[in-house]
This record gives C-alpha cells, sequence and structure tokens, in this order.
C-alpha cells in the first residue's frame, strides 16, 4: 500500500451475528486450508508406504485404521465434502444466484447437512464393507 | 500495474485503485474449481476403491496408472 494515511474499514467480525452463511463462509476457507496440508501430507505418506513395501504400507494402514487415524481420516473427508458443497454454492453465486436471503441461508444449511451426509454414507460403506 | 484513465487524479498519485489484473484471477479461480471438482470427485472415488481393495492392489492400479501396464 502506498498509502500512509488510515483509510476507513467496513465493520469487522465482532459486530456481526452468526448465520449459517458466516459459518460456510469460513469452514470453506478452513477446510480448504486442511485439505492442503493434512490432505496433501497424508496422501504423500500414503504413497510413500505403498513405495516401500508390504511391510511398511501394514504399518500405514494399521495407524489409519487405529481409533485416532480413523478420526483424521473421517474429518479430512468431511473436510473435502464441505469444501466441495461449498464450491459449488460459490459457483452458482458466481452466476448471481442465490443471494435473496432466506435462498442464501437455505444453500449454505444445505452444504453442511450434505457434508455430513456424504460423509456418514462413505464411512458407513467403507466400515461396513469391512467386517 | 497501471491505473487507467480511470483514477482519480489524487488516487493515481496515492496509488490506490484496481490491480487490472482481477478478471483473469477471477477467471483463473473458477477454472480450476471446475477442474478441482472433477479430479477430487475421481480421488475420492479411487481412494474408495483402493481402499477396500487393500496395499497390493493399491501398487498394482498405481503402477497401470504410471506405466501403463505391469510386467
Amino acid at each position: 500500500m502506498a498509502a500512509t494515511k488510515s483509510r476507513p474499514l467496513s465493520p469487522h467480525l465482532t459486530i456481526w451475528r452468526w448465520g449459517p452463511h458466516m459459518l460456510v463462509s469460513i469452514l470453506h476457507r478452513a477446510t480448504g486450508v486442511a485439505l492442503s496440508i493434512a490432505g496433501l501430507a497424508i496422501l504423500t505418506w500414503w504413497l510413500l508406504a505403498l513405495a516401500q513395501g508390504q511391510e511398511a504400507y501394514t504399518r500405514f494402514a494399521e495407524l489409519g485404521t487405529s481409533p485416532f487415524g480413523l478420526f483424521v481420516l473421517i474429518g479430512l473427508t468431511w473436510a473435502f465434502f464441505q469444501h466441495l458443497l461449498s464450491g459449488i454454492r460459490h459457483l452458482v453465486m458466481d452466476t448471481g444466484a442465490a443471494f435473496e436471503l432466506n435462498t442464501n441461508k437455505r444453500f449454505a444449511i444445505l452444504t453442511i447437512v450434505g457434508s455430513l451426509v456424504l460423509t456418514a454414507a462413505l464411512w458407513i460403506f467403507i466400515l461396513g464393507g469391512r467386517s | 500495474m497501471s491505473l487507467g484513465d480511470s483514477a482519480t487524479p489524487l488516487g493515481r498519485v496515492r496509488g490506490l485503485g484496481s490491480a487490472r489484473e482481477g478478471g483473469e484471477h477471477w477467471l483463473t479461480e473458477r477454472v480450476t474449481s471446475i477442474a478441482l471438482l472433477l479430479l477430487g470427485t475421481w480421488l475420492i472415488a479411487s481412494l474408495l476403491f483402493l481402499a477396500v481393495a487393500g496395499g497390493a492392489l493399491a501398487l498394482y492400479a498405481l503402477a497401470q496408472i504410471a506405466f501403463g501396464s505391469v510386467a
């Protein structure tokens, strides 16, 4: 910034009442960061374990299916679906649609419900198929 | 960075105004997001099949993707 004078700021975080759209907005950023950092690390780890052979892969699989491993993986899956659905919401809003307060709010709630349902469905499929 | 003719004289002097690269950035974001929509779904589907299949088949499938065929 070339300007040295302090510029007027628009009202920020503290004065707004929380709503679904605000939650989805910040979740989009948080899940994006989580996916790019933790997701990339785990994906790389998985590839390395695969390349190192049976023993390393078994160790990776054991860690991944431990309670903490499952917690992280299920969390990442949810982050993926939340980011995916929220991204679709952004693409729709890019067309200029869904800015009406009620529609916008409903769409925001739908991304949260949708991500939870998709995550549950995926993991019921995975864990159900194993036992 | 150029401010074009739309900037006020004061704005030009202060270096305020748009960077004039917003349109390209906007479009890039949309293109990558739609690409990720498809690729991300593909990734999750692939991982799902591989997770069910187990390590040996995962290695086989990745080798197929990387090298076309496995000896």
